[in-house]
Formats: C-alpha cells, structure tokens, sequence
C-alpha cells in the first residue's frame, strides 16, 4: 500500500538529518506503528508523507509510494496541486490535539462536507449531508443528526477525536496516518478510539500509519512495529514477536524501561512508624458565577468529601481522568487553592486552619513537583538561585557558601553534574528539568513530597531513571509521596497504596496490589480494564 | 592556568540578577549608542551653563583681577547638578557595594538639593549684553568664553533688530543652528531645553511605572476583589483628560514643571497597571509560581523576583515608548501655549518654525531631530532589555559575542566547572 524507500529529511539549521535513511512499508488493511520517543523523528515522518513540512525544511529526498485504485504513484515528485487531491482523498490524518485541531467557528457538518465538496465534487448536497451523517455514525458519535449542527466547543475531547476520525475518513481514503490520535486523552477513552479505529480498518480495508510513543497502545492494536531513534528505524518486524523478543539494544532498553519491567523497589526501612498527614473529609468547591453581580449559580465540586492518612517512608498514589480533581486534591493539600471543607493535619497540626504566616515556616515539610518541567521552574533565575532561595527563607546553612554546598550535594542527590548551578532551566532537557524540580523539593528537607504526573511529560527511559532516582530518595529520606498520576504502570510500580478518584470523589482506597487484583469500585475495574499492557497482549 | 580562566562561571555567581541583565545591555550595539546617546545628551544637560552662556566664563579686566562672571547666575538646579556630578564621579571611583554607593549617592544629592535651594539666589534681573558691551569697549585683558557664547535667553538686544535668521546668515556672529523669533540662539536653548526633555521622561515615566507595577502586581497577583476594585480605579483614571488636568492646575497653581511632570506620571500609569496586571495573571497560574508560594517564599520576593522578571518585557517596551510620549506631551502643552513661560523646550521651538509666514526649516529639522533621537534611543534601549531579560535570547546574544575573538575575553566562554 504505502512504501518508504530511503526517505531524508534534513532541517536548515541542524547538519544532521532529523529522519535518516527510513525504510518501511505498509500492506493493505494493515495497522503499521512508527514507535519512538520524542525526538525521533516519527512525526516528521508523516508528516513528509503527506508533503506537509514547511518552515525551513529542506526538500525530503527518497521515495514514497502509494499503492490505491489508481495505480502507484511517488508522492515526493508529484506537483503541489496533484498532491492536494491526494490529501484527505487517498490518505486521511488525524493529529494529537482534539481540542485545537476543529476549527472553532464552523459546525462539524460544515467541517465534514467541505472535505467532500473538495475530493468529491460530484456529489449533491443531499449526498453530502447524508455521506456525513454515515460517517459520523461510523465513529459512533452519539446523536449524530444532532450533533452534525453543532459546534466544536460543544463536544468533550474523546467526541471531537471521534470527528476528526469522521473527517478523515469520509472520503474513503486507502491510508489513515494517526499521529498520536490517542495521548491527549484519557485512557477509557483511548481504549473506545483505539478500537474504534481497529474496527474501521477492518471493515473499511484500509491500512493505517500509527505513530506512537506508547507501548502498550502499539501491543493492543498493530500488526507490524517499527522503532525509530533519533531518525533512524533500528529494528522493525511483526508487533508481538519483536516487542517479546527484541533483536536491538534500543527496543530492548526501552521496553526494559516500561514500568512494568523494571526492577522493584527495595522495600523502606522504618516506613510507616510515623502518621505525616491526616487528610479528612477534604473538600474544594468552586462557586460558578454569572452576570454582572456575579451571582452565584452553581458549585464545582473539584474535591468532595476525601479522607485518608500517609505515613513516613509511603508512597500514596491519587489515581484518575483528566478533570476528576487529582490535581485539586495535590494544590489544597498544600494550601496552594483554599479547602472548602474538612481538615488537613500534618503531624497533628491542622493545615487547613492556620493563618497564612506560621503556615509558611510549615511549608518546608510538604513539598510539591509539578507535571510539566518546562513551566514549573523560574527561567529567569539559575540553578543555584531556585535551590538556595528557599533555603535562605527557612534558615537552612548559615551562609550562602553552606547553601551552596546542600545544593550541591542534593544535585548529586538526583544524579546532575555540580555545575548545573551556574546554568539556566531553560539550557537542560525535560528530564533533567524535572529532576531540578525534585532537587528545589528536597532542599528544604520535607517530609511530604507531592508529585502531581511528575513522569507524564517525560520520555520511558527518562521516566525510569526520575523513578529510579524517587526510589531512592524515599529509602535514603524517608519520605512520604503523595503520587498523583494517570498511569497504571507507574502506580503499581511505585506506590504502596492508591486512592482512586472519579468527579472529585473517593472511588476507592487500599493496598495497591489489592485494588489492581480486586477492584471493587465499578469504576475501578472499567479503569484498570482500558489501560493496554504490554504484558496483556503477549 | 588561573582560577579564573578555569572556572569561567565563578564569576557569575557573585553577580546579582540586576548587574548581569546591565551587562546583557551592554552587549548589544544598538543599546551601546542609545545609552551613549542618553549619556551624552545627560551630560550636556547637566554642563549646560558651561556650554552655553552670554555670561564669560573667566575673564581679567583692565586692572588684571580675574572673575567668573558667569557663577553669580548660577541657578539651585545648576548648582545641585554640578553637585550630583561631582559626587557621581566621587563614587564610582570609590571602592564599595554598588547599591550602598548609589544610595548614599541619592541621598547626598538631595541634601545638596535642599541646600541648594535655600541658599543660591541668582539676581532676577539678568543683562546678557553687558560683558559684551564692555568687551567691545576694550574693558577686558582676556575672556575666555562658553562654547557657545549666547545664553538661551538672551535675545541679543544689542545687536538691535535680529529675529529669524538661518543658520551662519549673518557673518560677524556664528549661530551654528540659527536664531529663533526672538532673535535667541537655537543651539543654545536646546542645550538648556534637553534638562526638561530628559527630566519629563524619566520623572513622569518613573511615576507611571512604579504606580502601574506595584498596583498592576497587586491586581493580577490577589486578582478577586482586589482586581475589581483595583480595575475601576484604572478606568477612573483613564477617563481624565490629562490635558484638561494640566489646564485647570496651570490655572490654579502657575506653570511648573515639576508640577507637569507629576501630573503626566499620575495619569498615565493605567496602562503599564493593565500590563502588569495581565502577564501577573498569567504568571500566578505558572506551576514555578505555584512552586515559589509552597517553598514558603515571601510575597515581596514572589511578586518580584519571581513574577515581576518574566512579565516586565512588554511593560519595559510600553516604558520606552512612555518616555517618548511624555516628552511629545510637554512638546504638545508648549505648542498650546501652556508650556514654561520663556524657558526653552523642543515642542516650544518646533511650534516656532511654523509661526511665522515661512518654514524656517532650522526650527523644525534640530529640535525636531532631536526629539526623534532621544524617542529613538530610548527605544533602542527598551528592546535590549526586553532582549536581556530572556535568557533564551541572552545566550544566543552571549555566543554571538563568542564569534568575535576580541569580544569574548571574560566570562563569556564555554566550558565545564570541574
């Protein structure tokens, strides 16, 4: 169907190729995955693909064929206004981002049948209006005579992915490249998508380009793998003999770096001899106002009613959807949104009640790393300044000399060279970015760390050595986590017992050996039964 | 090797926040002549009466005795100014913590100021032809005079009916740029007006700025309630006509300048306030902000040195271009005729070259080009510290230094710690 002969790209500002010598082929009505961190180069492929590179690439050299009803074609050469009929026509793509990829003025009827007015001219507007009301009931989106005269806004971003599906699939085309279609989403819902588009491809005959960086999704649903590393494809072969048995070193790291395979953690000496934090009843609501005097109309309840306690040296995870208050429940631990109700209490002392003034000498107990590396440190202070101002302000070191050296030893700590003080954030990766984070954590020597999806912004392999490194830290340190996170395989990695949230409420809270084995929320077990497994398909 | 060669970044340590984004400055070409163009523009400001006067600076009259004539016309501003000078000089030669030296620099100025004031009282009534007078009747052994031999008041009466005259019209006296309606040297009442120009943008712009930032701050930082009422108090402000303002305090306070500058900074903070406001509304969001609130942090160093940096480069643009409006606002009072009474301002002059039935194309082109220097320096100025703020651009300015082997000595080479 599709065949990739040494394709190249190369960008005007790096000497060295971004996608390398790529070689690859898809058969007909087969589901192809592109796997690979970021970085990999995976995207630009497609996108080249597709002829879409702009911005300072040169012209990608190599060939690309298309197998389809009218015989093969090479995509690179053809003329610009050839290759538009073959956009959306021949190939559909779908992207990552739901939420920016509709445009938000025009309903999603309009959106769908423009394709079709532009690779279908033919076609009526009766035949139109009916081609989209059959494809958007092909991507099952609920009331779809309803939901055709509706605007974008209006869908959840599980619908609007189901859209963009429609949108590249309404002309019937023989390749649907999907780039990441399912990362910006929750995990029930990228296991309705996934199948989703496993099923059209096999009633529809198509083959599909998936581009990933998770394993998992790549060991639920594609027929042949290939793994890409800083441009070039290493190894590829059919999907579960190659992700059992990896021939290069490369795969074999990566899927060696999945959760799931790691090493386990040595258990924590003296854990659990101390209660840290009691958490009661906890409550965050957000009045919804309106008009001019800003009545209130309504409550969001972000947090409702959770309890539980974390003891010295344990690893709590806080588990569930995008929007079901995880995330709230992290910020008014630390009082960083105001509780509405119930009662915080660290070592007895009740957090929720006490004046702003003695909370911030407390403050240097609970600490917080934040999800995305690139916004949660200051880029216009360096290193040195983000570690020892807070040590300053709570009277850790006598000088600034002393400062600099706890800020050199918890460096060490997590595994960053001396120097990374005279440096700014913005001169470091996202790992070692978030690593920096956890070190502004532990400089004020907390007890209570709060990490809200430290690793969901990272890498496999980056994200195995930041829990390798929090692995440690807790056994040298003694510290209590509070692990905030969407990833199964993390949480049973990681955590000693999770709490499971859906709408701001408590699901279920236990051991997390036992919750995994036997939920016994309803929610719990749809949850645990969406999340692909590398280990569930081989 | 030495320490310092080998450790190239040591030294950065020890700088503050505020001596590295000077030294990014610096770096730049186009701030390089901005700020020379501010300084000499400053300096000229200051020598002002050294470097235009009617008055002789030295002279030795018939009986050998030697005076200064011009120091009896002195003015307390000239002379807290020669003072501030003197002590500027004074202290950056002396050893010392920069901030300690700046500060004691401060208040020693204004000392001299209130001194200044109560004790300097120049005679009110000034001849201008008087040594000029005596020269010509041979009174004099020598004279030794300003640069510019023409004070900017001096209408030159003795030369009887002068006006108008383009630049080197007349060949017995040399007016580089020319003469003005009332026959006074147009070089020399630009030298004696770039005081009001530089002292209106900064004074007026620096009272702007510190309102906007510190309300704006407050607004963004605590927004709710704060935000609210902080809001309508911008709109309040927004709403008054600063003309009119300076219309109806010309009418009940006389015409001053100081009062002209603080009026200009007491209306125009509103739309620095809405710039702070909104990146601080952005910022406070920022998971490093967040972080900065629960590593106990203290809230002058939260609002300042954590937000205030990444949301000053759109507030330092609006700042440079609030200089160049001030100083266009005094121009626009002067052209109404609302302006200082005879002092000499640049808008006062631009307003003459179109008065009378001609262009006098010398009234417009010098003060005109001058006003279009300044904005312009200003300007250069603003978008190098926009530039120096962001580290990203900073290390791409740092290591197009590098390129140049003569420019990269210091501590702007690469290299590790260890």
């Amino acid at each position: 169907m599709l065949e990739v002969k040494n394709l190249q790209i190369r960008h005007g500002d790096s000497a060295a190729p971004l996608v390398e010598d790529a070689s690859f082929s898809i058969r007909g009505g087969e589901l192809f995955a592109l796997v690979g961190e970021s970085g990999s180069g995976k995207s630009i492929t497609a996108l080249a693909i597709m002829r879409l590179l702009d911005g300072g690439f040169e012209r990608p050299s190599g060939e690309v064929w298309l197998a389809g009803r009218e015989g093969r074609q090479e995509l690179l050469g053809l003329p610009d206004a050839v290759m538009q009929s073959v956009r959306g026509d021949r190939i559909g793509m779908i992207f990552q981002e739901p939420m920016t990829s509709l445009n938000p003025v025009l309903t999603i009827g309009e959106q769908i049948e423009e394709v079709l007015r532009l690779h279908r001219p033919q076609m009526d507007a009766a035949a139109r209006a009916a081609r989209t009301l059959e494809v958007l009931r092909e991507v099952q989106l609920p009331n779809p005579e309803q939901r055709r005269d509706e605007y974008p806004h209006k869908l959840s971003g599980g619908q609007r992915q189901r859209v963009m599906i429609a949108m590249a699939l309404v002309a019937e085309p023989d390749l649907l490249i999907a780039d990441e279609p399912t990362t910006a989403l929750d995990v029930t819902i990228q296991a309705e998508i996934l199948k989703l588009i496993d099923r059209l491809r096999e009633r529809n005959g198509m083959s599909v380009l998936l581009i990933t960086h998770d394993f998992g999704v790549v060991a639920s649903v594609a027929d042949r793998v290939a793994v890409m590393r800083k441009g070039r494809i290493v190894e590829q072969g059919a999907c579960h003999p190659l992700l059992r048995d990896p021939q290069d070193a490369y795969t074999r790291k990566l899927i060696e770096a999945l959760p799931e395979n790691l090493p386990p953690l040595p258990p924590v000496p003296g854990a659990g001899r101390e209660a840290l934090l009691e958490v009661a009843g906890l409550k965050v609501h957000f009045p919804v106002l309106k008009g001019l005097l800003r009545r209130q109309v309504d409550v969001v309840r972000a947090v409702d009613d959770v309890s539980f306690a974390l003891d010295n040296g344990e690893v709590l995870a806080v588990v569930g959807e995008s929007g079901c208050g995880k995330t709230t429940l992290g910020r008014a631990i630390l009082r960083l949104v105001e509780p509405t109700g119930g009662e915080i209490r660290y070592r007895g002392e009740s957090l929720s009640a006490m004046p702003r003034k003695p909370l911030r000498r407390l403050r240097r107990h609970l600490q917080v790393v934040f999800q995305d590396p690139a916004s949660s440190l200051n880029p216009r202070l360096n290193v040195l300044t983000l570690l020892t101002e807070p040590m300053g302000v709570h009277g850790i070191g006598a000088d600034q000399d002393e400062r600099i050296a706890i800020a050199g030893q918890v460096l060490e700590q997590v595994a960053l060279p001396e120097d990374t003080l005279w440096r700014y954030p913005h001169e470091f990766s996202g790992g070692q970015r978030q690593r920096i984070a956890i070190a502004r954590a532990l400089v004020l020597d907390p007890d209570v760390i709060i990490c809200d999806e430290v690793t969901s912004a990272l890498d496999v392999s980056v994200q195995a050595e930041v829990l390798q490194i929090l692995g440690r830290l807790r056994v040298e340190r003694q510290l209590a986590m509070i692990f905030i996170t969407h990833d199964m395989g993390v949480v049973e990695y990681f955590s000693d017992r999770m709490l499971v949230m859906h709408d701001g409420r408590m699901e279920e809270i236990g051991a997390t050996a036992e919750v995994l084995a036997s939920p016994k929320a309803e929610y719990t077990r749809h949850l645990l039964d969406a999340v692909p497994r590398v280990s569930r398909y081989l | 090797m030495t320490e310092a060669v080998r450790n190239p970044d040591a030294d950065r340590r020890s700088r503050s926040w505020a001596r590295r984004v000077v030294g990014e400055v610096l770096l730049r070409w186009g701030a390089r002549l901005g700020i020379a163009w501010i300084a000499l523009l400053t300096l000229i400001a200051v020598l002002a009466p050294l470097l235009a006067n009617s008055h002789p600076l030295l002279l030795q009259t018939a009986d050998g005795d030697w005076a200064a004539p011009f120091l009896r016309y002195l003015t307390a501003a000239d002379v807290t100014l020669f003072g501030m000078l003197l002590l500027a000089a004074l202290f950056w030669a002396v050893p010392g913590r920069p901030w300690r030296r700046l500060a004691l620099w401060g208040v020693l100025s204004a000392i001299l100021g209130a001194v200044a004031w109560q004790t300097v009282s120049p005679p009110s009534l000034v001849v201008y032809e008087q040594y000029r007078e005596a020269e010509t009747a041979g009174a004099y052994q020598t004279v030794i005079r300003a640069p510019i031999p023409y004070s900017a008041r001096d209408y030159l009466r003795d030369y009887a009916d002068t006006g108008l005259e383009a630049p080197r019209e007349v060949p017995d006296r040399v007016h580089w740029f020319g003469t003005d309606d009332n026959g006074a040297d147009v070089l020399s009442r630009m030298i004696h007006a770039s005081r009001i120009a530089l002292s209106i943008g900064f004074i007026a712009t620096g009272i702007a700025l510190g309102i906007g930032v510190i309300l704006g701050g407050l607004m963004g930082y605590f927004s709710g309630i704060v935000d609210i009422i902080g809001m309508r108090l911008v709109e309040i402000f927004e709403a008054i006509p600063t003309l009119f303002l300076l219309l109806t305090f010309v009418a009940f306070f006389g015409r001053s300048l100081y009062l002209m500058m603080l009026i200009i900074g007491l209306t125009s903070w509103s739309g620095y306030a809405r710039y702070v406001r909104a990146e601080f509304l952005r910022l406070r969001q920022q998971d490093f902000v967040q972080g900065a609130i629960a590593s106990g942090l203290s809230l002058p160093s939260i609002l300042f040195r954590h937000m205030l940096p990444n949301g000053i480069a759109p507030i330092l643009v609006a700042a440079s271009f609030g200089v160049a409006s001030a100083i266009l606002a005094e121009a626009t009072l002067s052209f109404l005729g609302l302006g200082l009474v005879d002092e000499p301002s640049w808008g006062q002059m631009l307003n003459q070259a179109v008065q009378s039935s001609t262009f006098n194309w010398w009234m417009a082109a010098f003060p005109g080009g001058a006003i279009f220097l300044t904005v312009f320096a200003y300007n250069l100025i603003g978008e190098a510290l926009r530039d120096a703020v962001d580290p990203h651009a900073r290390s791409a300015a740092r290591s197009r230094n590098r390129a140049t082997p003569a420019a990269g000595a210091g501590g702007t080479t690469s290299g590790g710690v260890r």
